[in-house]
């Protein structure tokens, strides 16, 4: 099975994700790595900036554009960059529940940092856990709920606001899949979540049966009508700039962000302060594309040098050990023979990876000092 | 007084997803076929064009399965394009699942079984024309029917086109999934029959308002709709 698998020939990244294109051996990604000189990132960056600033005399709100956060370093990027063009971001966070002290210590930390408005939506936690039930059980997700409401919550409250343009930071079909040369201009749309966030599966048919939530529960998760969504655009700063996610990241450091001790990944930045992205959440992604984010991750560094080619899936699965127990008794409350019923049952075929130590560890010099949490699930936190 | 200018997305159709072609040889995936139609409703769009391309030019095994127009409920009407052969034509006339049927090399070459076929079972409204434009020097290219190079695009390109054709499409080849605008100036005027003309490839909505004023039949877009919301 193994030598059916494409691997590219610079990064190492595999066909089996995110509809990753080959060209003669070489994925979408590092072929479109250096598309664009120099003078073409400052024209593109200049055509950014005349976009976010023109407002055509037509300003509806004191705003100039809405930044959907989740508290890692990623926002802090966007923030800064915004900022720094003299803009008034309203900066927005949907709460998944799935994040422990340290992530709320960075989004409070990110506020305060850059004095800017926030709003920070907790949705009823009864309907979103049995929407986590239901995609776990119907599409072995439990990040599908969350990304629905995080989009159509966003965009609602734009419209709301009169705000038109909404702030993405990385696009990620133009920069792990080269689904798209950075010269296409991407804009977020009701197709765009279905296709590219949900797995092509839009929340209607995602309800269809089974799944008990009723109409006014389920309507925040459904992305808004064409005459909401009309007037707001969603734009990714990745589409306008040489996009260097690690770099970017090591930056937040200076504005007080603080890194995570991450299982499965090197990557302290990324999520950081998740206690399921790298857990249940990866495990997940192992069950059904064969390979974890780390290979994202990896092939990321790689592309740019940084790091040896990605080994295959064999090699990757060495460094990985997931422990999930928390989720199920601490968030789901389900009971331990609800645990095993599942692992036995739905785990199958990754449930050797159910481990407590890896096989394999990351070169700690490749890391930064970093951070614990003291508590895996908070429901809400105010307050640093 | 004009008819209401029809409001019509094309798309690329290969086995059974739809993809966006951005120039020629050029496609990115939008999803399987399903998704993209259910958004479209959600745009209200009037038509929708179905173009397989050429798998003897493109590095597709496949063309479009248009047999699954025979099982699905689009909501749209469908007008298709592409490589399909005579009996696979006939075939998805006979279920009526498709509109119209839109021809390019036929409309340039003297084999027009194909276009007899529709005539025949469909009458000659539901037979489309396609120029596949490239505007360069100010001056206007079609692409060849073998599609391998352009030669430069006559007056009796056009009319035989409508002559054959009940509307024809004015495709910007090179603007095709770009936001670059569509070469206007340059290819509106030059059909005789602005309410059998229907433009295609590279569309602004500045693009949209002129074809409205000027009382095109459609205008046909591509890129813009999945990435917009309005």
């Amino acid at each position: 099975m193994k030598a059916d698998i494409q691997q590219c020939q610079k990064c190492g990244i595999s066909e089996t994700y995110f509809n990753t294109i080959f060209y003669d051996g070489l994925c979408g990604a590092c072929k479109f790595e250096n598309e664009l000189t120099d003078q073409d990132y400052n024209q593109r960056t200049e055509n950014l900036h005349g976009m976010l600033t023109h407002t055509g005399g037509q300003r509806k709100s004191k705003y100039d554009c809405l930044i959907p956060i989740r508290g890692d370093a990623e926002d802090y990027f966007i923030l800064n960059y915004i900022i720094k063009l003299k803009l008034n971001p309203l900066v927005v966070m949907v709460n998944n529940y799935f994040l422990n002290d340290l992530a709320w210590h960075n989004v409070h930390n990110m506020i305060t940092h850059y004095d800017v408005d926030s709003i920070i939506f907790n949705p009823n936690i009864n309907h979103y856990k049995e929407a986590i039930r239901s995609s776990l059980r119907k599409l072995d997700s439990i990040y599908y709920p969350y990304k629905a409401l995080h989009y159509s919550y966003v965009i609602r409250l734009a419209k709301e606001k009169g705000i038109k343009w909404v702030v993405w930071g990385q696009c990620q079909p133009i920069e792990f899949a080269g689904k798209y040369s950075k010269r296409d201009e991407l804009r977020l749309s009701s197709w765009w979540v279905a296709e590219h966030e949900l797995g092509g599966k839009t929340f209607d048919a995602f309800l269809g049966t089974g799944v008990q939530l009723d109409s006014k529960a389920s309507l925040p998760y459904q992305y808004p009508s064409k005459s909401v969504a009309s007037g707001v655009s969603g734009i990714f700063l990745s589409n306008y700039m040489k996009w260097d996610q690690r770099k970017q990241n090591e930056d937040s450091l200076l504005s007080g962000f603080a890194p995570d001790t991450p299982r499965n990944t090197f990557d302290k930045y990324e999520n950081a302060g998740s206690s399921v992205y790298y857990q249940l959440h990866d495990l997940l992604r192992v069950k059904k594309f064969g390979v974890p984010k780390l290979e994202q991750q990896w092939a990321t560094e790689a592309r740019k040098d940084r790091m040896p080619i990605c080994p295959d899936r064999e090699q990757l699965h060495r460094y990985l050990a997931y422990e999930i127990d928390s989720f199920f008794s601490e968030f789901l409350q389900v009971t331990k023979s609800g645990y095993e019923w599942f692992v036995e049952n739905r785990l199958s075929g990754v449930k050797h990876l159910l481990r407590t130590e890896a096989e394999k560890q990351f070169d700690a010099s490749n890391t930064l000092p970093s951070n614990k949490c003291a508590s895996e699930f908070i429901l809400f936190k105010k307050g640093i | 007084m004009s008819m209401r200018t029809r409001l019509g997305f094309s798309v690329c159709a290969i086995e059974q997803s739809l993809y966006q072609s951005f120039g020629l040889g050029v496609f990115r995936l939008l999803g399987e076929d399903n998704l993209v139609y259910e958004h479209l409703l959600r745009h209200k769009v009037d038509e929708i064009l179905l173009i397989s391309p050429d798998i003897r030019t493109n590095e597709f095994d496949k063309g479009y399965d248009f047999s699954r127009l025979i099982n699905r409920y689009i909501g749209i009407p469908a007008c298709i394009g592409g490589s399909l052969t005579e009996s696979a034509l006939k075939e998805l006339l006979e279920w009526g699942c498709v509109e119209r049927v839109m021809f390019s090399g036929s409309i340039q070459c003297k084999n027009q079984s194909k276009i007899n076929i529709v005539t025949q079972l469909y009458g000659r409204q539901a037979v489309v024309g396609c120029l596949a434009l490239a505007v360069e020097e100010n001056r206007v290219w079609i692409l060849e029917e073998n599609h391998r190079r352009y030669r430069h695009l006559s007056r009796s390109d056009i009319d035989r086109a409508f002559d054959l054709c009940d509307e024809v499409i004015f495709q910007d080849l090179g603007n095709y999934g770009k936001r670059n605008g569509f070469h206007y100036d340059e290819i509106v005027e030059l059909t005789p029959y602005p309410n059998r003309t229907i433009i295609n490839g590279g569309l602004l909505r500045t693009d949209l308002k002129r074809a409205m004023r000027d009382g095109l039949a459609a205008v046909y877009l591509d890129n813009l709709v999945m990435h917009s919301e309005s």
